[in-house]
């Protein structure tokens, strides 16, 4: 879908991106990362011709892009800029049509697409269409950036750092968002992002970039587990890419599913491993243990279970060791959205057997 | 204190246009006050022109040299704000707060060896005079908009002048105005110097008040000047404050 041949580009004498080759299929979440400076806004714009490169070719549908009228290529291309831009004249909902209203659509479908939009951002339209934008937080305002991006439907999005000023919550209900979006309506996405987190959590193939070129164009997994040299290991934090690897697992790729269980509160006199005791309507009760005591006798050690060991499905697999750690448990129970036991992750899953 | 003026705004500019029309309406039968002040004058009120037709010419002056150096400044601080007329933004930005530095009185005078005496040099004078206010802030105005607003408006696929007529020129439009605030309202008082060159504005009375030591003559031309200086003001504030 995109194909960056052999691309460089300087600013005067100085090489901003040099001798970039990449493939970005279409579907593809292609997320970009290294240090700061190392040409990633650069490498985005030039795809919209925002800075046009002086060597190479970059292609979209193996057109070269230099042929297409450049606002017709813009206008195809949704991009949400580093440092969100949005009009200061306009409100939000004339902000999120700009697009749309270059495209000449009639006002009836802007209107219906913006209240689409801010609704799909978890903007109110009743209160949010005709704020203007220095009425907006940092976070909403950078939301209202990403909607008008994706106003036009573009099958390509192009976005720089759209969730960098969010908190941690809104920037990880975005992120799902995105996904959601994503899963959906294929698009090809392009975004750059300082947090390896956010990253390896979206990217279907990721980019690590120093000083203007690509050092590794791989799958998450990849860049994870076989990091092509010393600097991938240090962009993805090599002390703590355990607990990395595990934000971007999802609890249902290791859960194991009908766990044994028990109905009542009397556990059986006799046993061994884990048992979950569960209530008539098969949602956890305790956790029973069994131990080996000092004179050898068997004994269950009883653990109720809270609401907030509950996991789901679609939770990271951190999320999980977290919760572990804090209760000081080995198992916790995976729950349906009616609270029934589903399934359980074990501590030994996620060690290998070694616990 | 933002919102005051706003609401004040309007009756000023009311109450001002309508004393400037009541005096001008007024002095020529204002004779005993005017007495009382210069008792030993032969003549008291200004009656080589009317009022009026000083003023209409005064205002006539400075709309026209108002208007040619809108438009001329805007069109030229647009160019050099244009990639293609970056070269020339420095030179331009120089001679506009170079020129800013001249009094007006030598603007005028350096006019006259150009076009000869009359309403035509006050007019070249005015405009070249009232020309540095609306380019510097025309300047000043399209490079305040930010650069990632800019950079938006060029990604989304804006062409060049859709990025200037629905972007720049908009985002502008409250510090281009305050050029030509300025410019106007200088050029109401510069205006009156034309009547040494022999333009007819308000400036009449008050030369000839000060060739024959009349200061009721000074007074009535100088009271004119300043009541259309303000009320000029106040409309162009009450244009600021609509558009904000
Ligand atoms: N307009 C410009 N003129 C000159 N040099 C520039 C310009 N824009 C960027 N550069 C240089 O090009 C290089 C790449 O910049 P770029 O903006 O692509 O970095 P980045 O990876 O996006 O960094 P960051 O993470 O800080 O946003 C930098 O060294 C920068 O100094
Ligand atoms: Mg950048």
């Amino acid at each position: 879908m995109i194909r960056l041949d052999n691309v460089s580009m300087k600013y005067g004498e100085q090489y901003a991106v040099r001798n970039l080759s990449l493939d970005i299929a279409s579907g593809d979440f292609c997320v970009l990362v290294g240090t700061s400076g190392c040409g990633k806004s650069t490498t985005l714009k030039m795809i919209n011709r925002l800075v046009e490169h002086n060597e190479g070719r970059i292609l979209i549908n193996n057109q070269e892009i230099a042929s297409f009228e450049i606002n017709a290529l813009r206008r195809r291309i949704g991009y949400a800029i580093q440092n969100i831009g949005l009009f200061p004249h306009w409100s939000v909902a004339k902000n999120i049509a700009v697009v749309p209203r270059l495209l000449k659509w009639d006002a009836q479908r802007i209107h219906n697409r913006v209240n689409e939009l801010l609704e799909l951002f978890a903007l109110d339209p009743a209160i949010f269409a005709d704020k203007m934008p220095h009425e907006l937080s940092g976070g909403q305002a950078q939301r209202v950036g990403v909607a008008r991006a994706l106003a036009a439907d573009p099958d390509i999005l192009l976005m720089d750092e759209p969730f960098g000023a969010l908190d941690p919550i809104t920037r990880e209900s975005l992120q799902e968002e995105m996904l959601r979006i994503q899963s959906q309506i294929k698009k090809t996405i392009v975004f750059v992002t300082h947090d390896i987190e956010e990253a390896l959590k979206l990217a279907t193939r990721m980019v690590v970039m120093d000083a203007g070129q690509i050092i590794q164009y791989d799958t998450p997994e990849n860049i994870l587990h076989r990091p092509a040299n010393h600097f991938v290991e240090n962009i993805i934090g090599s002390q703590d890419r355990g607990l990395k690897a595990a934000s971007c697992k999802q609890v249902r790729d290791i859960m194991r599913p009908d766990p044994p269980r028990v109905q009542g509160a009397a556990p059986p006199c006799r046993g061994s491993g884990r048992l979950w005791a569960v209530d008539g309507a098969n949602a956890p009760v305790r956790l029973l243990q069994a131990t080996v005591d000092g004179d050898a006798s068997y004994r269950w050690r009883e653990i109720d279970v809270t609401p907030d060991m509950g996991l789901q499905a679609e939770d990271s697999v951190k999320l999980a060791i977290s919760k572990m750690l804090w209760r000081k448990v080995a198992a916790l129970p995976v729950l349906s959205s009616d609270g029934t036991l589903l399934a359980e992750v074990r501590m030994a899953d996620l060690v290998g057997g070694c616990a | 204190m933002w919102r005051a003026s706003i609401r004040r705004a309007p009756w000023r500019a009311l109450t001002s246009a309508l004393l400037l029309i009541l005096c001008a309406s007024l002095f020529p039968h204002m004779e005993t006050l005017f007495r009382w002040l210069q008792p030993d004058a032969s003549q008291v009120v200004y009656d080589r022109d009317s009022f009026w037709r000083l003023l209409l010419s005064h205002a006539g002056l400075v709309l026209l040299s108002g208007f040619i150096a809108t438009v001329v400044g805007v069109v030229s601080g647009i160019l050099v704000t244009r990639e293609s007329g970056r070269d020339f933004l420095p030179l331009v930005n120089n001679i506009a707060s170079i020129g800013q530095t001249f009094p007006p009185v030598a603007v005028l005078a350096l006019a006259v060896p150009m076009t000869g005496f009359g309403g035509a040099p006050t007019v070249v004078a005015l405009t070249l005079y009232g020309l540095l206010p609306v380019v510097r802030n025309t300047i000043a105005g399209l490079e305040g908009v930010s650069g990632a607003v800019l950079e938006a408006a060029r990604g989304m696929g804006m062409s060049p002048s859709q990025v200037l007529w629905k972007v720049e020129l908009p985002l502008a439009f409250k510090v281009i105005m305050a050029g030509v605030r300025t410019s106007v309202t200088i050029n109401i008082a510069t205006a009156a110097i034309g009547s040494t060159i022999g333009a007819k504005t308000l400036g009449d009375p008050i030369v000839a008040g000060l060739i024959n030591g009349n200061t009721a003559y000074v007074l009535q031309g100088a009271i004119l000047v300043a009541l259309l200086a303000v009320a000029a003001d106040a409309i162009f504030e009450r244009i600021e404050s609509a558009s904000a």
